[in-house]
């Protein structure tokens, strides 16, 4: 084989593996990932996470996970006048719209983390598993950060 | 040709003539009658300014109580150190009010960081004049020892107290929050349950009355204006 051909080979095995990590990149990403730091008391935690979904299919979210966390719920804080009640939100009813962002904020939607076996400290990052019924698991970094 | 001549130059005359008058002084008319309406507009812009700053009061981003009741006692609601919680003693401070609880993941540590950076940015002297108590409506799990530890750890100028039942439910009422512990959601782990209730941040001003009452979402930086106006 000449080296043209050579040449041509590698150059179409780069372009394949660049389309390729595009089409990876094309499904849902985390787009900001963020909880605070936690008091000594409480064990307790609420994980902020912002999933944007690129693809042509809607998305949901199956279950999340992290090691640190005993139990990961999602749930949404509602604010009724003043008071605030927190219901369980079902993970599978968490879709995320084909081309939409699933915004997860403070007194809003968030992961409540149980169980914590020392308090998140600033600086510090977990990693959350996330798995979604299109994307599959996706794997996100959490910064402790006051905000 | 001389008689028709005559009326236009005549006409053109004191234009002339007061090109050459208006020379002397360096600056033209209109410069002169411009800056002096600059001038009458900044002075009456500036008469404006202090004339509105006087008559229009801060406009509160809490609610204001337009009555002036002592705030009820917190009997039975005892601070870390034993004490029971004793309102007079932040009389001429300003004592911010929060009722939550330590297992709280969002909420509760959204409106005390919040409240936090408020004072935060306030000066150093009416930072000392505001105090923020913690009171648990979670009875089980927060002693004040707990609960005091869970408040500090926002500030070190926050307190935390607690009671038992029967005093929570007492202070709830009296100051107007609600709040319902719910069922464990697995029967395995009965310690793991949340608690719905009021997350307002009341003030009781320097004079011991409850005049104003914030929501759980307030920004920091309307939190911050309030107090300021309230302390000045």
């Amino acid at each position: 084989m000449g080296l043209v051909w050579r040449i041509v080979l590698v150059t179409g095995a780069a372009v394949l593996a660049l389309v390729a990590c595009s089409g990876s990149a094309d499904g849902v990403v985390a787009t900001d990932a963020w909880a605070r730091p936690t008091p000594p008391v409480g064990n307790t935690a609420a994980l902020y996470v912002s999933l944007k979904n690129s693809s042509r299919i809607d998305d949901q979210i199956i279950s999340a996970s992290a090691e640190v966390c005993q139990e990961l719920e999602l749930h949404q804080t509602v604010l009724t006048g003043d008071v605030s009640s927190m219901p369980a939100v079902e993970a599978d009813a968490m879709s995320i719209a084909a081309g939409g962002t699933l915004l997860m904020e403070p007194n809003g939607l968030h992961l409540m983390c149980l169980g914590l076996p020392a308090p998140l400290v600033e600086g510090e990052e977990l990693t959350l598993t996330l798995t979604l019924a299109q994307a599959g698991d996706i794997e996100v970094i959490v910064k402790v950060q006051q905000r | 040709m001389t008689v028709q001549a005559d009326p236009r130059e005549s006409a053109d005359q004191p234009d002339q003539s007061d090109k050459v008058r208006g020379k002397p002084s360096g600056l033209g008319r209109w410069p002169k009658i411009l800056l002096g309406a600059v001038a009458a507009v900044l002075l009456v812009g500036l008469g404006f300014r202090i004339l509105v700053g006087s008559l229009n009061p801060h406009l509160y981003a809490g609610t204001v109580f337009q009555f002036d009741e002592p705030a009820a006692p917190l009997e039975g609601i005892y601070l870390a150190d034993g004490s029971e919680v004793d309102l007079t003693d932040y009389e001429g401070e300003l004592l911010l009010v929060f009722f939550g609880y330590t297992f709280c993941p969002d909420v509760c540590p959204t409106t005390l960081s919040g409240a936090a950076q408020a004072i935060e940015g306030l000066d150093a002297d009416t930072q000392e004049r505001v105090n923020l108590l913690m009171v648990s409506v979670d009875p089980t799990r927060d002693d004040p020892e707990t609960t005091n530890r869970y408040a500090q750890f926002f500030s070190p100028q926050f307190l935390g107290a607690s009671g038992d039942v029967a005093a929570i439910d007492r202070a709830a009422s009296l100051y107007g929050i609600y709040y319902d512990i719910r069922e464990p959601e697995a029967a395995d782990q009965p310690d793991n349950y949340l608690v719905d209730h009021t997350a307002t941040l009341m003030g009781i001003t320097p004079d011991g009355v409850l005049r104003i009452v914030w929501p759980p979402d307030i920004s920091p930086d309307l939190l911050r204006a309030d107090i300021a106006e309230l302390l000045s």
